[in-house]
């Protein structure tokens, strides 16, 4: 009843108005929209006198207010909400205090400012309050919360809801004539006959559709589009994509969204042929958005995708250029607060930290692991919650650390290396051979906290990623995500959402895409442990990758060399055997066999050496003849070295520089000096 | 750990110096070990295990059993009786002809005298033994037999039970390659040429005296994370979000835009009681005011499945509508359902409907019992049909005459059901002028089918009627 209460105070407030105010807020809302806030600021203050107590005057003259400083004095806007709402006896902090419809503007207004501080799930819990109650808005306060809903959904990955929203608006908020459905058993049958007849029912709700205006059209088609392509719904996105063309041809906008949906199905080069670098990038500040920003990023995008990776930085470099320069135009904020001395719509639109991002994983993959990990460390400030972002900087720190596992199989560089140094001449000459033809250990020596590539840092990277991962909220099946609950068009969609505490940075991935994560996170971990000499922990990790389901062919290889190479180090020689059998190696792949390599996996990433299951094996018998070796048994390691090495050189196949070494070892340990100085020999002539 | 350095290293070579070292007795030569600082008395011992292990470094024997001996003073047994160059000794000391010890291949071959000395000095050193000079020991009859070494064996092995085995595997890294394409005279060993290779061996931080080579792994890095896509950045028009201005300063909300409300939920979902009156108190209240709450025909079948008892009261208020046909029209082509029923049945009741309105809704009513396909519901939708004609007739809303033919078919066609049945004996009855069927009063309660119909919160649910045509049915 304290509801019904407050109502009434508030009604009667505004019911007092006279013919005179009414006009008073007439003109001076006539003047806003004809933006002479100077004016309307006046009118406003005149009513004010009038009616002191009337808290929407006071939140217009505050709208006014800011609006006139060009949007960029958002604390003092805040300021004022938080006092009017006090005056509403509600709070912006608690929503559930949002009970009547004279508070929804303040609400709302709430909301948009928490949306552009990118505080999405703030936002969406005071819009989803203030739907509550969208019969009872004012039309144009509907459609603007509605849109606001929908864009923050998808911001925070619920494609399926924001299409529900859309719907919603075509079904219930801007068309007219409710369709019911019966409660009878009867008139449901009879319903579904009607929709198989489908196509009348189509002209019927075009029919509707004329009825929305084309500005609310095209957003509302844009809003469908990107939440398809989230969904990985591309023939759904293609449709909405032809409508919106239609409508709309021209548009940057529309464009882009095209090349979008053109580079989700994999058409690079038609995605590509899509964008064209806009002559002029004005309006920034109005806009909050920077279509130069936008076409270099993209495209840098779709040279990625096509494995161009220099390209694709350069591009991610140029837009990352134009951002910083549009940026650097407004005035240093005031100290205290941040996000002042700059339109509200340009904060939230500064995508500084995703390009950062971007251009992080293209030199990753170009190679340049100490640049790419410069990028992510930053782009990991803002996303911190992502393990995606955690895991790109542990892979940064192993590149760092070992750029590539052909090195070893490039004999002919390689082999003047088994010999490290000489000494003495004539009779005296010694050779010195190298202790570790490749080491991959590494001494412990930074402290882990400190950000530079290092393998320590990527164990705490990769302990981040893990952790953040097991808290997703990842959805259950592919129906989950694109299945949608029809919900009768007569009912208001549900907006109840589960938010996750972790966020990511881009689309709705799919079940494998999280499981295929999560064994490269413990794939890594096993590998960055083991180097570091954290045999016990090397050894847990690998284990478990062994245990998951979905394993790809690499990491059931790396799994089982991982755990071999753990037990001999941990002196429990004898369990390392059974890994290291040949039959262990089954299709390389980065997919599990029962994964089909769709559309969501771009074909970029197989120059992962080893390629060929042939190299795998010989890897997997050069490692069962060195646990042989450590063993003692000498002459066993000895017959397996020469196996391998035979068929190198019979076959063609791959073998390792460590083949010789350890060849010339067991030589040494059998007392066949002269064997191995002959092997010497043959591989580092100089010494003859 | 650095090695040894080079001064060292001189001072060393100069102990081992092949001239004077075979007159020496064992002694002078450990007293000579005082030129080093103890703490670099492991360095020394690496250094005299590397020359063993070359022999070209330390040519004659008399060098060689010196650099033992050395190696041997070094260090004194302590509590546990270990010595850290155990390892050489129990090698030094095995006997060739049993199991082979491939590790040693590199350590010289001792002769019998020298292992006998040598294994006596390790297990039971006793003084005079010190005053022997090597040449003595070289030459050293064999009478005596070996000193049981296997306490110092079973030591180390223990010892060495606490290492893995990749440590134990590895092996010096300092291979002899002798040029043979340069001169070779084993008769004249060049001391220089000694001692630039030994400090060649020793020198420098990462000294090759210190360097091993065991089984190696090949470690492969694990590939990248690879099913990624970056981030694109999407046209969103974020200008579109923006704050908003108030619109609804000084617009009064009186009763009418509570009344619109309600009337919008109305049309999605039944209201509560407490909602129902509130709306009907504000109708009451303003006569005109149900022509702006919202209400359109469109919307009429909504706010008939939702709230028919609104919906009759709205209908009621809208009798002097230019619209009311509209109205009505939408209201008999719609879905036959209970509640529409009840909603017409309730109008013909309060006020007097246009004939053909009611015939058109009749009509309606029995094509769909007719063609409807369910069994079930079909004898569902007779018998209200039925009862609520029967309503109908006994209310003398219409004139069965004119329907007669039609509603006689139906009858006829349903006859299996007990309404049907029952409104068909009505007809026969009013057709033979037999009035007394009929009631005189207007009320419906009387039906039992239809009683709930008149009860106030019928919009709750009024699953009475189908439950007693049900339990009828059965």
């Amino acid at each position: 009843m304290a509801d019904l209460e407050n109502y009434d105070m508030v009604s009667e407030n505004s019911s007092q108005a006279s013919e005179h105010e009414k006009a008073l807020a007439l003109s001076a809302q006539l003047d806003f929209e004809k933006t002479n806030y100077e004016s309307a600021i006046q009118l406003l203050s005149k009513l004010e006198c009038s009616r002191p107590q009337d808290p929407k005057v006071i939140h217009n003259k505050a709208i006014v207010n800011c609006f006139k400083a060009g949007l960029t004095n958002i604390c003092q806007l805040r300021k004022a909400l938080t006092s009017i709402a006090k005056q509403l006896q509600c709070n912006l902090e608690e929503p559930k205090t949002l009970v009547d419809v004279d508070q929804c503007y303040v609400f709302y207004n709430e909301a948009v400012t928490l949306y552009c501080l990118r505080q999405y799930p703030k936002s969406l819990q005071i819009l989803t309050k203030i739907f509550s109650l969208v019969e009872q808005l004012d039309e144009s306060l509907a459609r603007q919360v509605c849109f606001l809903l929908a864009e923050v959904f998808l911001r925070l990955n619920f494609p399926v809801k924001t299409l529900d929203m859309v719907h919603f608006m075509e079904t219930s908020l801007l068309s007219h004539g409710a369709k019911l459905k019966s409660t009878l058993p009867l008139e449901r049958e009879r319903d579904k006959e009607k929709d198989c007849e489908g196509k009348e029912e189509l002209k019927s709700s075009f029919g509707d559709e004329l009825l929305i205006p084309p500005g609310v059209r095209i957003r509302l088609q844009r809003l469908k589009i990107r939440a398809n392509l989230s969904l990985s719904q591309i023939e759904e996105a293609e449709r909405e994509l032809a409508l919106l063309t239609e409508i709309d041809p021209e548009n940057a906008a529309t464009l882009c969204l095209k090349s979008k949906t053109l580079f989700f199905k994999g058409t690079y080069a038609e995605s590509l042929k899509q964008l064209k670098l806009p002559k002029d990038d004005g309006r920034f500040k109005e806009r909050g958005e920077s279509d130069v920003v936008m076409y270099h990023n993209n495209t840098g995008c779709i040279y990625h995708a096509m494995g161009k990776y220099h390209l694709a930085c350069l591009h991610f470099q140029k837009s990352l250029n134009k951002s910083n320069e549009l940026f650097a135009e407004f005035p240093k904020p005031s100290t205290g607060d941040p996000i002042s001395n700059r339109p509200l719509v340009t904060i939230g639109s500064n995508y500084k930290y995703e390009l950062l991002y971007n251009m992080g994983v293209s030199l990753l993959y170009a190679r340049k692991p100490a640049d790419a990990f410069d990028c992510l460390i930053e782009a990991v400030q803002l996303h911190h919650r992502d393990p995606l972002v955690w895991l790109r900087l542990a892979e940064c720190c192993i590149q760092v650390h070992k750029p590539e596992n052909r090195k070893d199989f490039r004999l002919t560089e390689r082999q003047r290396e088994i010999v490290k140094a000489t000494a003495g001449f004539a009779s005296h000459r010694k050779v010195v051979l190298s202790s570790r033809i490749s080491n991959d250990d590494c001494k412990s020596s930074e402290n882990a906290a400190i950000p530079v590539p290092t393998l320590e840092f990527s164990i705490l990277a990769l302990r981040n990623a893990e952790l953040l991962l097991n808290k997703l909220i990842i959805p259950k099946g592919a129906e989950d995500a694109s299945g949608k609950e029809e919900s009768d068009s007569k009912g208001k969609p549900d907006l109840n959402v589960t938010l996750s505490e972790v966020s990511t940075l881009s689309k709705l991935r799919k079940p494998e895409f999280y499981r295929n994560l999560k064994n490269t996170i413990i794939a890594d971990s096993s590998y960055a442990s083991l180097c570091l000499g954290d045999y016990l922990t090397s050894l847990y990790k690998a284990e478990e990758l062994l245990t998951q389901p979905h394993l790809s062919g690499n990491h059931k290889l790396l799994g089982h060399l991982y755990a071999a190479e753990s037990l001999v180090l941990l002196n429990r020689i004898n369990e390392a055997v059974p890994h290291l059998h040949p039959e262990n190696v089954t299709k390389l792949s980065n997919f599990s066999s029962t994964e089909n390599e769709n559309s969501q996996f771009l074909p970029h990433t197989s120059d992962w050496f080893p390629l060929s299951t042939q190299t795998a094996k010989v890897l997997l018998q050069y490692n069962l003849s060195t646990v042989y070796a450590l063993r003692g048994e000498y002459e066993k390691a000895g017959e397996l070295v020469r196996q391998l090495w035979n068929a190198s050189k019979t076959h063609g196949i791959d073998v390792p520089i460590q083949v010789v070494t350890l060849a010339l070892y067991v030589e040494l340990q059998l007392g066949r000096t002269e064997v191995a100085r002959n092997i010497i020999k043959q591989h580092c002539p100089q010494y003859r | 750990m650095s090695a040894l350095s080079v001064k060292d290293l001189n001072q060393l070579l100069t102990i081992l110096d092949a001239e004077n070292v075979a007159n020496q007795s064992v002694e002078a030569l450990a007293s000579q070990l005082g030129v080093f600082n103890k703490q670099e008395y492991f360095k020394v011992g690496n250094a005299l295990v590397m020359l063993l292990q070359n022999a070209d470094l330390l040519p004659s024997p008399s060098q060689r059993l010196a650099a033992v001996l050395l190696l041997h003073e070094l260090f004194k047994p302590d509590a546990q009786n270990f010595h850290p160059f155990s390892s050489v000794f129990v090698q030094l000391l095995a006997d060739e002809s049993s199991a082979k010890r491939p590790e040693s291949y590199r350590l010289p071959k001792l002769s019998p005298p020298e292992k006998i000395y040598l294994s006596h000095l390790i297990t039971n050193p006793q003084k005079d033994m010190y005053k022997k000079t090597l040449r003595q020991i070289l030459n050293l009859e064999t009478t005596n037999s070996m000193a049981d070494i296997s306490a110092l064996q079973t030591s180390l092995s223990e010892r060495l039970s606490d290492y893995t085995s990749a440590s134990k595997s590895r092996i010096p890294a300092i291979l002899s390659m002798p040029d043979v394409r340069q001169g070779f005279d084993p008769a004249l060993p060049d001391s220089s040429a000694i001692k630039k290779t030994a400090e060649a061996l020793v020198m420098g931080p990462n000294a090759a005296i210190q360097e091993s080579v065991g089984p190696e792994f090949v470690r492969l890095a694990p590939p990248l994370f690879c099913p990624d896509e970056l981030v694109w950045i999407d046209p969103i028009g974020e200008a579109d979000h923006t704050i908003a201005y108030d619109t609804t300063v000084c617009i009064p909300r009186g009763a009418g835009s509570e009344a619109r409300r309600l009337i919008s939920q109305a049309f999605t979902g039944s209201l509560t009681l407490l909602q129902q009156n509130r709306l009907l108190s504000e109708l009451e209240r303003d006569s005109r005011l149900v022509y702006h709450v919202g209400i359109t025909p469109n919307k009429l079948p909504a706010l008939v499945e939702n709230n028919p008892l609104i919906a009759i009261e709205v209908l009621l208020r809208l009798m002097q509508s230019s619209q009311i046909t509209e109205y009505l029209s939408v209201l008999v082509n719609m879905e036959m359902s209970l509640h529409s029923m009840e909603v017409v049945n309730r109008l013909t009741t309060a006020v007097e409907l246009p004939t053909e309105f009611v015939h058109l809704y009749i009509s309606n009513c029995i094509s769909t019992c007719e063609t409807i396909k369910d069994r079930y519901m079909q004898n569902r939708l007779v018998r209200l049909v039925c009862v609520f004609l029967q309503s109908l007739i006994r209310n003398k809303i219409i004139n069965v005459q004119e329907l007669f033919i039609e509603v006689q078919a139906f009858c006829i066609g349903f006859s299996r059901i007990r309404e049907a049945a029952a409104l068909f004996r009505l007809l026969k009855q009013l057709d033979s002028g037999d009035q007394s069927g009929l009631n005189t009063t207007s009320s419906i309660a009387s039906f039992p089918g239809l009683s709930s119909l008149s009860a106030p919160s019928f919009n709750s649910q009024a699953s009475p009627v189908a439950s007693a045509a049900k339990g009828k049915g059965e």
